[in-house]
């Protein structure tokens, strides 16, 4: 690491270890092997989470802490079945999107995990390096549920985008990314909209054409991910890049349909009408991609697709 | 729990705790839990899963849960 420092992700990695000393070691893990010009990128991630939770840092921390609680919980139902608890979008809704106590602790916790969590500091990277130097300049983007707002952001920010938009289900969600956004300076830069991918209510054509539509941890959460893939596709302009985020074996509250292996996210990317460009995979922190797979930790796979 | 964590059962000590154990993540100690379920005939609560973070602890919860 050298000279060049890094005060956001040391400032979030003391307030973690002051909190919850056992997680030390998982941090040091989270962070090992990454070089300079990656440190540099999640040094950005940390200041953007960072300014997120603002003056409630310790809160977020917390509810961090109470999420690798409830992870852990759902890993051990997943160990013993085979499957995750829940499989339809209702079960979800009843259990976790609407239950507000819930949900907030929720959402706190997995914004820290974005920076301290292998698996989503790598997406965060691949998106930078991988997907965005892909588009064309001045480039139109559309996020499927952005939830945070992290991505979008940096999309919204990169100096050749010409256009950010973010569709959502949820009333709820899209204020929350209203509010990120905001609080990084881009209010009234990016069109959110109300919007279900199963049945958007926008015709595509060229006025709703996007040259990179990113889908980052949301097909997870759908009961027939592949229909949400193939209405996604005729989104596209013609030369255009889909960035796929989804986890593999990776148990949460609401988390429904379950991908086992590369193979299957393939099969589900291709059977949509795609063809997939590139396919990378992220083991959670403390596993190597071999040992990952032969556990069933979770993976997360990034995928391009035309 | 040298089985589960694949090292030298030696050194397992009393006082090993997730810190001091290289191969002690929670993953890992999901797949003691199962092991220990299966030996012994019991089942453990997802809601004890936080305390059994040292031996005495695993010890402890395992001796609750009999007969529950
Ligand atoms: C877990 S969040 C993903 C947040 C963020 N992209 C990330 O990577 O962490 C999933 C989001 O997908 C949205 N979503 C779920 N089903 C959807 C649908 N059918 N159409 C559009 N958005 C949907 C949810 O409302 C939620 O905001």
């Amino acid at each position: 690491m050298g000279a060049t420092s890094h005060p956001q992700l040391d400032r979030l990695q003391e307030v973690v270890t002051a909190l919850w000393p056992d997680h030390a070691r998982f941090l040091r893990n989270s962070l090992a092997g990454y070089g300079a010009e990656d440190l540099a990128a999640i040094e950005d991630l940390a200041r953007r989470v960072c300014a997120l939770a603002g003056e409630d840092l310790d809160t977020f921390v917390r509810s961090y802490r109470w999420l690798c609680g409830e992870m852990n919980k759902e890993a051990l139902h997943f160990k013993r079945r085979g499957e995750y608890r829940l499989s339809t979008f209702a079960e979800a809704n009843a259990q976790v999107y609407s239950n507000g106590a819930f949900m907030r602790r929720y959402m706190e916790g997995l914004l820290v995990s974005q920076v301290l969590w292998r698996n989503h500091s790598a997406a965060f990277l691949y998106f930078r390096q991988a997907f965005l130097p892909r588009l064309p300049q001045p480039f139109r983007y559309l996020e499927i549920g952005p939830g945070h707002g992290l991505f979008l952001s940096v999309a919204a920010e990169h100096p050749a985008c010409g256009l950010a938009e973010a569709w959502d289900v949820s009333e709820e969600s899209l204020r929350q990314t209203a509010a990120a956004l905001a609080t990084v300076g881009l209010h009234g830069r990016v069109r959110l909209e109300l919007q279900d991918i199963h049945a958007p209510t926008r015709p595509p054509g060229p006025a709703a054409a996007y040259d990179g539509i990113a889908i980052c941890e949301v097909l997870e959460h759908l009961e027939r991910p592949r229909e949400a893939l193939q209405s996604l596709r005729r989104f596209l302009a013609p030369g255009g890049t889909l960035f796929i985020n989804v986890p593999i074996n990776s148990p949460a509250p609401d988390h429904i349909y379950l991908l086992r292996d590369e193979a299957e996210v393939r099969e589900m990317v291709t059977r949509a009408g795609l063809e997939v460009v590139d396919l990378q995979l992220a083991p959670m922190t403390g596993y190597s991609l071999a040992e990952a797979q032969r556990q069933k930790a979770t993976v997360n796979c990034f995928v391009l697709a035309r | 729990m040298a089985d589960v964590f694949e090292c030298d059962p030696a050194k397992i000590q009393p006082d090993s705790t997730p810190d001091t154990l290289e191969a002690w993540d929670s993953l890992r100690l999901l797949d003691l839990i199962l092991a220990i379920e299966q030996r012994a005939h019991i089942e453990i609560s997802p809601d004890r899963l936080e305390e059994m973070m040292s031996v005495p602890a695993i010890l402890r919860v395992i001796e609750e849960s009999k007969g529950s």
